[in-house]
């Protein structure tokens, strides 16, 4: 029995959709609510965006954060 | 220097470790943990814990690696007093900030488009870097799910095991992790 759900509920199903863990039922409901809802189709468009970006946010935003120098000289007192 | 034995083993050299491994296991920490001072003492505690450690290396991994796994455990352990609150009273309930009553979109959390080929991949970092204070705004647990699946690219079940929580706990994080980034960048870089 497909029923209408809500678009909390469909955006919940997106975010499993994407990691593989959709029943064959809820693949039928999510699939109906986004052919008519361009607001929760945009969101699993935008969801995934996110996710490919996040995987790589670690070449990009590391250089410039390091330990501050007060911290290192801390540690080394502790240790030897 | 050698950080091989005759056997092939490797061995410590505790005396250059914060030169070498204290900036890059305080990014690592500080990517998954948004507290600065926070990350700053699970460093320290890494190298503690270590040095406590020494006698028991067997070298069988190698001194980073093994450094690497002692940082981890301490930063799951940091996850872990979070999760721990949702075991006993379950996941903290306040107000819906994206659908109302009957689950529509309100209003000022209503996606619009980005106006971006969403197959394309941005390459600045000044991105990057509002995508992160953006998963640091996100709360801790948010940030423990979302990390451990894209930075660690961990399984749900996984990382339910890790964090000891339900697979209904995991999908409400990261249901609410992803509509608070998709607002925050929304707001701070692509409608700027």
């Amino acid at each position: 029995m497909i029923g209408m759900i809500s678009c909390k509920e469909a955006t919940m199903l997106t975010l499993k959709k994407e990691e593989g863990k959709l029943s064959l039922i809820e693949r039928l409901k999510l699939k109906l609510h986004l052919g008519m809802c361009k607001f929760c189709t945009l969101f699993s468009i935008q969801s995934k965006y996110l996710s490919d970006h996040a995987k790589h946010m670690d070449e990009h935003i590391h250089s410039a954060n390091t330990l501050p120098e007060s911290d290192k000289i801390a540690i080394n007192r502790n240790l030897i | 220097m050698r950080e091989t034995d005759v056997m092939g083993n490797h061995s410590l050299q505790p005396e250059d470790w914060v030169d070498n491994y204290s900036d890059m296991l305080y990014r690592y920490t500080a990517m998954r943990v948004s507290d600065t001072e926070v990350a700053k003492d699970i460093v320290q505690d890494t190298f503690l814990s270590a040095w406590k450690a020494r006698d028991g290396y067997k070298g069988d991994a190698s001194e980073k690696n093994w450094l690497y796994t002692i940082c981890r455990n301490k930063i799951i352990d940091h996850y872990r007093k979070a999760s721990n609150n949702i075991a006993k009273q379950g996941i903290e309930d306040y107000e819906d900030l994206f659908f109302n009553e009957q689950g529509h979109w309100k209003q000022d959390t209503v996606p619009t488009d980005w106006g971006v080929t969403y197959t394309d991949t941005v390459e600045t970092k000044e991105f990057y870097k509002i995508l992160n204070e953006c998963k640091e705004n996100l709360k801790e647990l948010q940030q423990a799910v979302f990390s451990l699946k894209y930075f660690d690219d961990m399984k749900s079940e996984d990382i339910c095991k890790l964090l000891d929580i339900t697979p209904s706990n995991y999908w409400v994080l990261m249901h609410r992790a992803k509509l608070g980034l998709r607002t925050c960048i929304e707001k701070n870089w692509f409608n700027k």
